[in-house]
């Protein structure tokens, strides 16, 4: 119990040893081992961090894209629609003139007949008149003469 | 059994017995029980510590977790309390508290079959040497208490002066007075007697009680008791010890 001697020599070596042994094996290692990690999660986290401010960031930039992107469709839309309209009114403007233009076409074309019929009537009646007048005076008045005068007469009339 | 006989035995038990010797370098140096015990405890904690520590993952899973808790808890036992150079320190901490706390309890395992039963199993000659109720704690050796606190002073010191470097060192020696010079320098007797006679009075109180009881009232008692003595006093004493070697070491190196 309290003889002192060779044992406390055995105990400090011993000691030292195990000390040397387990701080080789056992202590030394998990420490760097687990404070290694520790760094890595750190690591780990911050770059987690950094990318999730950066995919913040194109988030963003993609939402403007898209803002700017339906902006740009509005006002392609708008310009296509101000030209649809343009031409439209062209169009209509178009075929109005045309409408205008052959109704007076029409129109000029019918007084043309309208005077060739009337010209041909009366020529149908200056023959009527003339032959009933020829019948009548039982002269032969087809001169140049007569046809001038009745001529004048038919027109006389149609214009009274 | 008279009294007479219960004081031999207990006498008996009490000492460390000097088992064979070992020839070295012409000297015959005897190795005791003690040194006996405290070689199967240094085994015991080489292994598992080889085994705990066996390819270590990044998720720790079983017995990493085990090697991570222990490493972790003196580790961070250190750093509370002697502050931004504990990294020297922890291991020795460690093994110190490590080896303790299995040398105060190592009693617990003498239900394990002795040197005879080995001799016979193996036929190795040395273990014929080893007796039957062998695994007693190591520390109810004076040796072993005195050795430690030695040890623990030579590492306060040399904190001190691989830390702080000589030259402060020495001086803190008069700090803040020159008048304390002289208790400063009894610290150093004082602190590694208080720790060695603490830790040896407890653990052989604690021995000297369970041996009476196994003496006296072999069956039921000592089991309740055994708890208190053997498991918790012992490793009271190894939280203690130590604690008060990094008190120590914190204020040698501040």
């Amino acid at each position: 119990m309290f003889n002192f001697g060779p044992t406390f020599v055995w105990v400090i070596v011993n000691l030292f040893i195990l000390y040397l042994i387990l701080k080789k094996i056992l202590f030394k290692p998990v420490t760097e081992f687990m404070e290694n990690r520790s760094n890595s999660i750190k690591a780990d986290l911050e770059n987690a961090s950094k990318s999730k401010a950066e995919a913040e960031r194109l988030k963003q930039m993609r939402m403007q894209k898209l803002l700017s992107a339906e902006d740009e469709s509005e006002q392609i839309l708008n310009a296509a629609r101000q030209r649809a309209q343009k031409e439209y009114e062209d169009i209509i403007n178009a075929a109005h003139r045309e409408a205008e233009e052959i109704i007076a076409n029409a129109e000029k074309s019918i007084a043309a007949e309208r005077e060739e019929m009337l010209r041909k009537l009366r020529n149908e009646i200056i023959n009527l008149a003339l032959s009933a007048a020829s019948k009548i005076i039982e002269v032969n008045m087809d001169t140049k003469m007569n046809r001038a005068l009745v001529d004048k007469f038919i027109k006389e009339e149609g214009a009274a | 059994m008279n009294n007479l006989d219960l004081r031999e035995k207990l006498i008996e038990e009490l000492y460390a017995k000097e088992l064979f010797k070992i020839n070295l370098f012409g000297w015959e140096i005897p190795v005791t029980d003690t040194v006996v015990v405290m070689w199967i405890v240094m085994a015991f904690l080489i292994l598992f510590a080889f085994f705990l520590t066996r390819n270590l993952k990044p998720v720790p899973k079983g017995k990493q977790n085990l090697a991570e808790v222990i490493v972790g808890f003196f580790n961070s036992f250190s750093r509370e309390v002697i502050g931004h150079h504990w990294r020297p320190f922890a291991p020795y901490i460690g093994t110190v508290a490590l080896f303790l706390a299995f040398a105060n309890t190592i009693s617990l395992f003498n239900f394990l079959p002795g040197g005879e039963f080995l001799y016979r199993l193996t036929g190795l000659d040395f273990l014929r040497h080893l007796p039957e109720n062998l695994l007693k704690p190591p520390t109810r050796d004076i040796n072993v208490p005195v050795s430690l606190a030695v040890l623990s002073m030579v590492v306060c010191i040399m904190g001190g002066l691989g830390i702080k470097k000589p030259g402060p060192w020495l001086r803190s020696f008069f700090e803040p007075s020159i008048m304390l010079f002289p208790f400063k320098v009894l610290d150093y007797l004082i602190r590694p007697t208080s720790l060695s006679l603490r830790l040896f009075g407890n653990v052989l109180g604690a021995f000297i009680v369970m041996e009476l009881l196994y003496l006296t009232i072999p069956a039921f008692l000592p089991a309740p008791l055994s708890i208190y003595f053997d498991i918790f006093d012992g490793l009271l004493q190894a939280y203690i010890f130590v604690f008060l070697s990094l008190f120590y070491m914190a204020e040698a190196v501040e």
